[in-house]
């Protein structure tokens, strides 16, 4: 695709102002702090809810956005007034920080189609883990974020749900039209979500026990990013597949992040590190950030 | 169209080697296996030829249409999109939802947490404790899901993706001697997936590499 399309993604994504994450009220340029170390070996991020953030975030109306700030505007509400409810691992009080990958890949998705929804946030470390709750396990048996109530379902595993959207709420695409490529797409998703996400995420970690939990994250995610170096350098244009952004790219940068939580070193990783940093600076990428959600503590607010 | 046969590089008892295959069969897909022992010669999965076709050094890979695809689901709904008939996903998007949310329950929350390679890493005193504990989690989960999702089999009365990823992952589930007992949703439609060709054929005790004393 051409280099236009780059600029469409950046317009379109800028127009969402979404959902309640703008009450972050903070420029998306403005600097962003790092999330506190705590225990390293608990922390995940809500990367699959920031996912569906962007995605929602760019459907909808698009509008000339330059000078715009991230707070105005809101996109118009779904058809039918109900806002789709979505239900995210946000950041707990206290000192752990604590976000899940998965969650941050639906929020960008609904970032980037300009939908608006609500957030319930689901603290994976208060009250010994509010994922195990019996109304939350009731939505997702699997007891995970992000779990997203919509069109009057409810849908859990972050690819899934951005599947959905697309195939309910096409414009614009997070999958090229050409199946050849849709395969280069599902194939990074699958790698990541499926690939080293899992392996790296708290049940897991708490299970490896405190010792080796470090150790273990971030073989999990040297090994996947070996791998999906290389895979980029055969697809990757702009963004993860060519020019536009896709479904990889709203699995990437969550990754991206857990992987500079887990303090591995990215200096292997070229591609990875320049695609990351072309779509940190995309809205709906921004506005999706575990910083700037209704529940960021102060602390670690952007 | 690419001349020559799809080739899918394929271990026996790989469960994501066996979804690829369930499809390959469904779709009525001619094409030639090259096996992949994951565990003779230190793992062939780990040779550079390999490494080169799949850097994730896993298997399956599917060579198709002048491409390589890696990862099971995405090889799946390649071959969707491009022989669509008969269906392994159905047309309306929310029951696509619940086929792509059990196919991704399984594939990237049960099978990952109790693959080979993390089995190496947890160690032999506790790996069946641990593949168990991955098993059941998941199943407890599925169990409650199918419950609202199933007719004869994982989503409705047609065979999907989901049934594509049961099969395999019921099977691992014996190996390593899960009770089935609190999910008898899961087992029944196991047991009706089991009877049919597809699955069959398959099925892991009749693959060019299955060992003789385990070949059915």
């Amino acid at each position: 695709m051409c280099g236009g399309s780059s600029k469409r993604w950046k317009r379109v994504a800028k127009d969402s102002s979404v959902t309640k994450a703008s009450r972050a009220h903070q420029p998306a340029a403005s600097k962003r702090r790092e999330p506190r170390a705590g225990r390293l070996g608990l922390r995940a991020t809500a990367s699959a809810a920031t996912s569906l953030h962007a995605a929602l975030a760019a459907w909808g109306p698009q509008r000339p956005l330059r000078g715009r700030s991230l707070d105005s505007a809101r996109p118009p509400p779904v058809a039918g007034g109900i806002f789709p409810l979505l239900r995210v691992a946000l950041r707990p009080g206290g000192t752990l920080c604590l976000t899940s990958r998965p969650a941050k890949e639906s929020q960008e998705a609904l970032a980037l189609k300009g939908i608006d929804y609500e957030t319930v946030p689901i603290n994976l470390i208060k009250d010994g883990g509010q994922q195990f709750s019996k109304d939350f396990q009731a939505l997702n048996p699997m007891k995970q974020v992000p779990a997203l109530k919509i069109d009057g379902i409810t849908i859990h595993q972050s690819l899934a749900i951005i599947e959905y959207l697309e195939e309910t709420r096409p414009t614009p695409r997070l999958l090229p039209q050409d199946p050849k490529k849709r395969a280069s797409v599902r194939m990074i998703s699958d790698l990541i979500a499926g690939g080293i996400q899992p392996l790296q995420n708290l049940s897991v970690l708490k299970q490896v026990g405190e010792e080796i939990q470090l150790t273990w994250a971030q073989n999990a995610i040297t090994s996947g990013f070996n791998a999906l170096e290389q895979i980029l350098q055969s697809t990757a244009g702009i963004y993860c597949v060519g020019d536009e952004v896709t479904m990889a790219d709203l699995c990437l940068v969550p990754q991206v992040a857990n992987a500079e939580r887990f303090k591995v070193d990215l200096t292997p990783y070229p591609t990875i590190s320049s695609v990351n940093k072309r779509l940190l600076v995309l809205e709906a990428f921004q506005v999706s950030h575990p910083c700037r959600q209704p529940d960021t503590p102060t602390e670690l607010r952007a | 169209m690419q001349a020559g046969k799809p080739i899918l590089y394929s271990y026996f008892r790989s469960s994501c080697s066996w979804r690829v295959r369930i499809a390959l069969a469904l779709k009525g897909i001619d094409y030639e296996t090259v096996p992949i022992n994951l565990i003779k010669d230190g793992g062939q999965q780990f040779s550079k030829d390999f490494q080169a076709l799949n850097p994730m050094k896993q298997v399956p890979a599917l060579k198709i249409d002048g491409i390589t695809i890696h990862q099971s689901l995405a090889i799946i709904e390649y071959l969707e999109e491009t022989r669509p008939t008969p269906r392994l996903l159905p047309q309306d998007p929310k029951k696509r939802a619940s086929v792509r949310m059990i196919s991704d329950l399984i594939a990237g929350g049960i099978q990952p947490l109790q693959n080979l390679s993390v089995l190496k890493q947890v160690g032999e005193e506790i790996q069946l404790t641990w593949a168990q504990n991955a098993i059941t989690s998941g199943f407890n989960a599925l169990e409650q899901i199918l419950q609202s999702t199933a007719g004869i089999y994982c989503v409705g009365d047609e065979v999907t993706m989901a049934d594509l990823c049961l099969v395999p992952q019921v099977a691992n589930a014996e190996r390593f001697k899960v009770d089935l007992t609190p999910y008898p949703t899961i087992s029944s439609v196991n047991k009706r997936l089991l009877v049919l060709e597809a699955f069959q054929v398959s099925h892991p005790c009749r693959q060019p590499d299955t060992p003789t004393e385990l070949r059915a």
